[in-house]
């Protein structure tokens, strides 16, 4: 069955009932229709027997005297019937002894098989037996009744007579029910219709309703709307079980909202905390590299002044002397001077990052090649060095901070070009591709790529991943997802080991309200 | 450079250890001049208007301040503002000497009056000559004396 396509419930509801009460009518129709032809038929076919029994008695006296006109004149009397169309009475061995009326049909076919020339004793037999089967069945479709019934002498049958009757009558009287069962049905229609349309209110408002209600909630985002119970019924708890489901999910995002603010708190904690700590470790730094310089000094000095005394000292001494100098002082000096660098280096990217999340972000419509131009240019010699070849797709303007756009895209060709084999033609790709959450900015490579167990860790600061043969803090992708968070898109990363990576970034452009700190 | 004697230097650093060496670096740099240093902002400022501690000090001039920014009872910022609120001590040169370099600490010293900011760790021999520099500048530029 083809399946309703109406825009509306109402109307599906409309349709069903209307269509219910047409297919009920239908059948109480059909039935009705059955019965009156089953029992007009029945009537009229004890009436034709009756009546042909009445003949038959009349005829047997003339019958035994072959009195035919008396027969004819008796069968004609049958004619106050409209619907009698013929009569006749007929001999045991065919013979037509009387009849009467215009026979068509079934009996038509009798009568020239009966006295037409040439028909044997056989054939006539074969022909009033075929008439009388056709008779007795209780349903021909000729549109005729046709009554066979025996002439009966002292229980010998001398001759049977037969009436046939129209049954226009009937048919009359069904094309009458009809026009009526027509007329009905399009009244019936009307009035389930109107039944309908008025029944279906209480079923229909509840749910029109509640479709208003989760309309106003989705388009407003305000979970604090019920909806309201008119119904005891299925509806009615429905009605009851939406509400409840609103109660927790209002609760749960004024939960949420709460947790962000929270992790927003811990977040902006977390951050002025490194950046106290990595600053306030730069007071010690400053002093261990400074007396470390003067350490150093000083070793300078005595090694100087023992060079210079070496004449007055013994031996063992002079060597004691030179092996702490040269062995322990300066080795642990080296060390400590490296160290120092490093750490160094950690507490500037340290603050470098903390303050990232601080600065003022300028959005600016940008030509990202522009961008990408002014990147490649600071790493032309890299990029030489290893005789990469970069490739620029297409790349759809954006609207964005143009040097958070510039240290991304430097990052991120940076460690391109940083991890490109050196047995192969290296080769970067920086371009985009449409998706359904807007442009993704991508930067390929065909570089010696990440392994799988490393991926979690890629955008952690401070971690450096694979073999350590290229320099850098471990710094470069920290400040890279930190600049994409703050123009509130992510960043990610496919990678093959051996085959090369992508990371890919999206910037959202709908949201004009950029988050100004996160 | 003996003229470069008669400026004194005032060191305001909580950090016994950073004053040790800048004193240190100075006078390897071949800075004779005297140096005074004190732990905190409110003691500079009691030793420049000879008030408290140092009421009965005898005032040299002129004077070149070396200020730190974090430090106790007194930051370098409220030094600078008041220094540079008074007529007696608008015109003293001070030099930044400080740990921290993000943009806006390094602007808002220069509002407030500082003449160099230079960040820790320092490199001393520009350090020492920008010392020099400005001693020289205070020993040819006199400094209107009010009092």
């Amino acid at each position: 069955m083809k399946r309703l396509v109406f825009t509306s419930i109402e109307q599906k509801l409309r349709a069903v009932i209307v269509a219910t009460t047409a297919i009920a009518l239908f059948l109480v129709t059909v039935a009705f229709v059955v019965n009156e032809a089953v029992t007009y038929r029945r009537a009229i076919r004890q009436e034709l027997t009756a009546l042909a029994n009445i003949i038959g008695r009349n005829a047997v006296a003339a019958i035994t005297f072959g009195d035919q006109k008396s027969v004819a004149m008796t069968l004609e009397s049958v004619s106050a019937k409209p619907q009698i169309k013929a009569a006749a009475l007929i001999l045991p061995d065919g013979t037509v002894f009387a009849r009467y009326g215009t026979p068509a049909k079934a009996v038509a076919h009798l009568m020239r098989s009966l006295s037409g020339p040439g028909h044997s004793a056989k054939d006539r037999q074969k022909a009033l037996a075929d008439y009388k089967q056709h008779a007795e069945r209780a349903w021909t479709w000729d549109g005729d009744e046709d009554v066979v019934v025996p002439v009966l002498l002292d229980g010998q049958e001398i001759g049977m007579v037969i009436v046939n009757s129209s049954l226009s009558d009937l048919y009359h009287r069904l094309e009458g029910f009809f026009v009526m069962v027509i007329l009905i049905t399009y009244v019936a229609i009307g009035i389930a219709y109107g039944v309908a349309t008025r029944l279906q209110r209480p079923f229909l408002d509840p749910i029109l309703h509640l479709v208003q209600t989760t309309k106003m909630v989705s388009d407003r985002k305000d979970f604090s709307v019920r909806a309201i119970k008119q119904s005891n019924d299925e509806l009615g708890q429905l009605v009851d079980g939406f509400n409840a489901m609103l109660s927790q999910i209002q609760k749960r995002d004024a939960d949420l909202e709460r947790y962000a603010a929270e992790l927003q708190d811990g977040n902006e904690e977390l951050k002025s905390f490194i950046y106290s700590a990595a600053h306030d470790l730069r007071a010690p730094l400053v002093n261990i590299r400074g007396f470390t310089g003067e350490l150093g000094r000083a070793a300078q000095e005595i090694q100087e002044i023992t060079e210079k005394h070496a004449a007055n000292l013994p031996g063992n001494i002079r060597q004691r002397l030179s092996a702490l100098i040269g062995e322990d002082i300066r080795p642990a000096m080296g060390f400590i001077g490296t160290s120092i660098e490093r750490m160094s280096g950690l507490i500037n990217a340290l603050l470098k990052l903390s303050q990232l999340g601080h600065r003022d972000l300028r959005p600016e419509p940008l030509d990202l090649r522009d961008v990408v131009q002014t990147s490649l240019r600071s790493l032309q010699h890299q990029i030489d060095l290893k005789s990469a070849v970069v490739e620029i797709g297409d790349l759809p303007a954006v609207t964005a901070d143009r040097l958070a756009m510039e240290q991304i895209m430097t990052n991120l060709i940076d460690n391109a070009v940083k991890f490109l084999l050196p047995d192969r033609p290296g080769r970067i790709v920086i371009g985009s591709r449409q998706t359904e959450e807007g442009t993704v900015y991508l930067v390929e490579d065909n570089g010696r790529g990440i392994p799988r167990a490393d991926m979690p860790k890629l955008f952690r600061i401070f971690r450096r991943l694979g073999a350590q043969d290229a320099p850098g803090e471990g710094v470069g992708l920290a400040y890279v997802k930190t600049l994409v968070k703050r123009h509130g898109g992510h960043i990610w990363c496919e990678s093959e080991p051996g085959q090369g990576s992508v990371f890919s970034f999206t910037i959202p452009q709908q949201d004009p309200a950029m988050p100004k700190r996160c | 450079m003996e003229n470069h004697k008669s400026v004194t230097i005032l060191l305001v650093e909580d950090d016994v250890g950073h004053a040790t060496l800048i004193e240190k670096n100075l006078r390897r740099a071949g800075i004779a001049n005297t140096i005074v240093t004190v732990n905190d902002g409110q003691k500079a400022v009691d030793f420049l208007f000879k008030q408290n501690a140092y009421q009965h000090d005898d005032h040299p001039v002129p004077i070149l301040i070396l200020l730190d920014l974090n430090m106790p009872v007194m930051d370098g910022y409220q030094v600078m503002k008041i220094l540079k609120a008074d007529e007696r001590t608008r015109m003293i040169p001070i030099v930044v000497l400080t740990t921290t370099d993000t943009p806006q600490d390094v602007s808002r010293c220069y509002d407030l009056g500082c003449n160099v900011y230079i960040t820790k760790p320092v490199e001393y021999e520009q350090f020492s000559e920008a010392i020099r520099n400005l001693g020289f500048f205070l020993n040819i530029v006199k400094i209107p004396e009010k009092e």
